[in-house]
Order: C-alpha cells, then structure tokens, then sequence
C-alpha cells in the first residue's frame, strides 16, 4: 500500500485533511485526488467533527495538476490524434470532475482552508471551494489555465472578486500576493507565516463552539443565496464550455496550446518552462 | 472513528450516483438489464413488493444507468417495472439501515446526518434528470412516491392510461413535495393543482402535461418502443447536447435552488409535531406495525378527519 497522499486526523471538534505531497508542491496527480476524496467522506460522516480545516505540508499549498503525473479524470482530452469521444462521454467526464469541487464548496460544515506558498491553479480551485481561507502573508494566489489553453475550473470567480477582477487574474494569468486577495475578497485573512497555523485553528476552534446543526444550516443558507443567482447551473454549464474546448483543442491555431504539445514532445519539465516564461512577464 | 449514521454510505455525492455504483459484478436481480441494439431496458423486478424502493433495487436501478452510459452503442434507457406495478414507492420493509427510506428516529439523527443522507436520497432522481442518454420511463399500474421521482426525472413518461401517479407521503408526511413543481415549471399552476389531489390517472396525467403521453394499457409496451426506435434514429451528439440545454435552462429558471428546498424540506420534517388527529408514520409503526400502519393510513385519507376544534 502507497503512503497515502492526504492525511486525515480529527482532533477535537476539528477534523483535520493535509495534503502530503511537499516534495511536489502538493501537486494533484490520481494518488491525491482520491485520498482526498476519500479523506472528505470520512470527515463528512464524522458527527463530531463540526468543522473541517484543510491545510498542506512543505513550502507550498498546492501548484495545480502535476503535469508529469496527470489526474486522468480530472484534465480534458489533450489534443491528440485520438477517435474523438462521443458527446453524451464527454459530458459524463465533464460532470464528474465538476462534481468533485461542487460537492467541496456544499460541504456541509464549514470549511477553512490554510495556505501558505503558491496556490495556483486547481490547487486555487480547492482553496475557493472552502469557505474561509487564510493565507500566509507571503502566499500566492493565481490561475495559468489561459497560458496552458485551459479554462479556469470553478465559475466561483465572479461571485467572489467580481468581474473585473475575475478577468484581470484569469486573462494575464498574474499571481496575487495573500494581501491584494485578501482585499479583492478571494481570502478572507493575511496573517505573518508564523502565525498561520495558530491562527487558522483558533478561528476554526472559534467557529466549532457553536451548535454543529445551526453551522450547517447557516453555511446552507449562506450557500443557497449563490445558487439562486445561479452558481448551480454555472457549474454545470462550465462542463459545457469545457468540453466546446476539448472540440477546439484538437483544431489548434499554430502557437495555441503550446503547453501541452511541449508536455507530449518534452516532457513536464519543459512544458513548465515555457509556462513560467510566458507568464514572467505578467502585469 | 465515529460510525456515521449507517457506516459508509452506499450511495454518493462526490460524483453522479450513477458513476459510483459499479455493473461488472452485479447480478441485476432486483432491476433486470436487457440490452435490445439501440435500447437498453432497466426492469425493477420485485413484483411482490410492487417495486417498492430499497436500497438494492436502487441501486440496481443506477448500475444498470451505469452500463448503459458506458455502453456507446446504447442510445436511449427504457425504465419499467414487472408485475402489477411500476413502483409503489419506498419500500417501508426496507432491510435495516437502508438509506432510500427517511431515516428513522430512532437513530436519533441531527441535522448533519440529515444533511448527508437527504441530498444523497434527492441526489439520485437529480442525476437521473442529468443522465447523458435519453431515458424513458415506461409506466402502468401505481407510480408512487419515490417511483413517481423516478419518472419525472426521466426525459419521457409513457404511461397505461388507467395507471395511478401520486404522493402519499407516509400517510402525508411529504405530501406536497412533488417533483412535479420543481421539474416543470411551464406547468407549475397544473402541477400545484395535481399535487393537491393524492392520486391521478395516466390520462389526467397526460391532460395536466406532466407526462409525455397515455396510450391503451395493451398498447404501452408497443408504443414507448415505437418512442424508443424514433428517438434512437435521431443524431445522437445532437440530442446529448439539447438535453443539457433544456436541463441547463430548468437549472436557470430555479430547479437548482427547488431540489435544494426539497431536500430541506424532508430535514424540517423531522421536527414536525403531528396534532391528535394526523398520522404519524413512525408512531402508528411502533405501536400498531406496518400492517396497522397502512390500515390506519387508508382509513384517515379516505375520510376528512381533521375537526373544527382540534387545537
């Protein structure tokens, strides 16, 4: 059996989930997407854990998708020569994978994520789909997924930051530092590095001395204001955008998509390169 | 670690239930699969319990939408039922522990558990609505309850003209949660009419627009297969995509937020206080039994009970 990849422990009223892949920068590969997955069930049947806390170990929180060690089901097809999917496939893969952070973000407890280094990408979705967040005051929030010829995972942007700036992140693909995301209203808090995890799990301590049964119901209440201004049918018709660009990856304009025509070519390392070199320069 | 309320639960919500429930191994003895070229055929086999719902029927029910989605030469699901009926609802019989029946409170649940549990129980007719693959369901004889759910999340109802939908709720415990409301909206005022009256038939049904057509009870194999050929001719990709589309602006118009209250709905439940003269399921089932239950039930929604002065 493989050391799992994401920890779980409940302490207290608190039930704890650790991704546990530092040397990677926590990146999800398949060995973390379902030992978190698996991680979530548990806390969720645990009735004495009111809230749920993620975290991660080593320097970063989470750099996205590990390009070398691809989650199969959670990327699109990349461009290939590959028999093109029937659509009622793509849609079942589709809905899957949007499945997996809708089921995150309605978690029925509160949720707080702590974040220190980079968290970028789907490591970013995973931190949204949490209710509160804290990061260290030298954390970095941003999404690449334009630069790779991806779409942004989550349709959560809009209703947290607005649409201006959803669209400055998302189209230069810039990184924001704890304190600007914590003024847009992508964070809630920037703390000192030192004082993250104390003050994350004082929070969380905080919020578990009221009844579990009315933190549920107020995270639903809470939550069900977004669903009526439409964050349900969103995450469903990002499964549609989602897959319109599958089609469109497999008719590529000549300089499109470089990332992963380089990852098939030259491998991971590579294809990270030219990503961190077309986004050095980001405003 | 703490047990949930029934250990790992059986069904999911991390992705569509459907997905989660493997085929390879399964008997298909509860829910029969046949596969016909185009047309694959789930048929709920428990004639002596009227294909009332346990957990297993269910999810032979979602292996069998698994197959068939992982089936590229299946085009569209006929749902039905064997017997005198399509089902009669949950199956209150169910073994213990299962999750498709309202939690009992015994196990003295909170609103957490409820929360686990209830979106599971709303999230398989919610899948069902989102399958990729034309679904059909085929019904004659009592559609009730959770087998009504089941039909109204299917794109097509082909019904008996003499077969009874309805709500009966545990003796009105959720009399008015109808899917009807949420699934239609176009037709809402009808629907708010129809789940007013307990029961109708197949053709009051098909009148209201709540079901796609009646035929003769004789003729109802032959035309929900007329149905099926029909819709199995038409460009698949494209039909996948319209499904999405009209899903997508039911999601829109609200069915998100209504699945949701819905499911609240069945929490608040359990908080309901039953005056003298209502019936209270969990109670009447303790002190009388099933059987004493469903006498009392037929007796109390064949009469109006409720007095002038019962507060």
């Amino acid at each position: 059996m493989a050391e799992p990849a994401v920890l779980y422990e409940r302490r207290g009223n608190l039930a704890l989930i650790t991704l546990d892949r530092p040397d990677a920068g926590n990146a999800l590969n398949n060995a973390l997407v379902r030992d978190l997955d698996s991680a979530l069930r548990r806390a969720e049947q645990e009735i004495a854990a009111k809230v749920l806390v993620v975290r991660a170990r080593g320097p970063d929180f989470c750099v996205g998708l590990d390009a070398g060690d691809m989650p199969v089901d959670e990327l699109v097809e990349p461009p290939g020569d590959k028999p093109l999917p029937a659509m009622d496939r793509l849609l079942d893969r589709e809905r899957r994978r949007m499945r997996r952070w809708e089921y995150l973000y309605n978690f029925p407890r509160p949720t707080i994520v702590q974040v220190q280094g980079r968290c970028l990408g789907m490591g970013l979705t995973l931190a949204m789909c949490c209710d509160i967040c804290f990061a260290s005051d030298d954390a970095t929030f941003g999404d690449p997924s334009v630069a790779m010829g991806l779409l942004p995972t989550n349709p959560l942007w809009t209703y947290y930051v607005g649409i201006k700036k959803a669209k400055d992140i998302l189209y230069t693909g810039r990184t924001v530092g704890a304190r600007e995301a914590a003024a847009i209203g992508l964070i809630n808090f920037a703390v000192p590095r030192e004082r993250l995890e104390t003050e994350a799990t004082h929070y969380a301590e905080g919020v578990a001395l009221s009844p579990g049964d009315g933190l549920a119901w107020a995270k639903e209440d809470l939550n069900l204001v977004l669903e009526a201004r439409g964050v349900g049918a969103a995450w469903r018709y990002l499964s549609q955008v989602q897959i319109a660009q599958t089609l469109q990856l497999r008719a590529l304009a000549p300089e499109e998509a470089r990332f992963f025509k380089t990852l098939e070519t030259r491998g991971p390392a590579a294809a990270q390169g030219e990503l961190a070199d077309l986004l050095k320069d980001a405003p | 670690m703490m047990p949930g309320l029934f250990g790992e639960y059986k069904f999911q919500y991390q992705v569509p239930q459907y997905q989660w429930v493997s085929y390879q191994d399964r008997a298909f003895d509860t829910t029969l699969y046949e596969k016909d070229g185009p047309i694959a055929r789930l048929t709920f086999n428990r004639p002596e319990k009227r294909n009332a719902f346990n957990d297993r029927q269910f999810l032979d029910l979602l292996a069998g939408l698994h197959r068939a989605a992982d089936d590229s030469e299946v085009r569209v699901v006929i749902i039905r039922g064997r017997g005198s009926a399509f089902s009669a609802g949950h199956d209150l019989s169910s073994p213990e522990g299962d999750e498709t029946i309202p939690i009992d409170p015994k196990y003295a649940p909170n609103v957490r558990d409820y929360f686990n549990v209830e979106r599971r129980r709303c999230g398989k007719h919610e899948d069902i609505l989102h399958y990729p693959k034309v679904t059909i369901a085929q019904v004659h004889g009592y559609c009730i309850g959770a087998g009504e759910g089941v039909q109204a999340s299917c794109d097509f109802t082909i019904a008996a003209e003499d077969a009874i939908f309805g709500v009966r709720g545990f003796g009105r415990l959720t009399l008015g949660l109808s899917y009807w409301n949420g699934s239609w909206p176009g037709a809402s005022h009808r629907a708010r009419t129809a789940s007013t009256i307990p029961e109708m038939s197949g053709k009051d049904a098909a009148e209201r627009g709540l079901i796609t057509r009646a035929v003769p009870k004789e003729r109802l194999e032959e035309e929900t297969e007329r149905f099926a050929r029909h819709v199995a001719r038409m460009p698949p990709n494209t039909l996948a995509l319209l499904k999405e589309s009209v899903n997508g602006a039911l999601d829109v118009a609200g069915l998100g937020v209504a699945w949701r209250a819905h499911y609240e709905g069945h929490i608040s439940y359990q908080y309901v206080r039953f005056r003298p003269w209502e019936l209270n399921f969990y109670r009447t089932r303790r002190d009388k039994g099933l059987k004493g239950f469903i006498d009392t039930r037929h007796q109390t929604t064949t009469t109006e009970t409720a007095p002038e002065s019962g507060r």
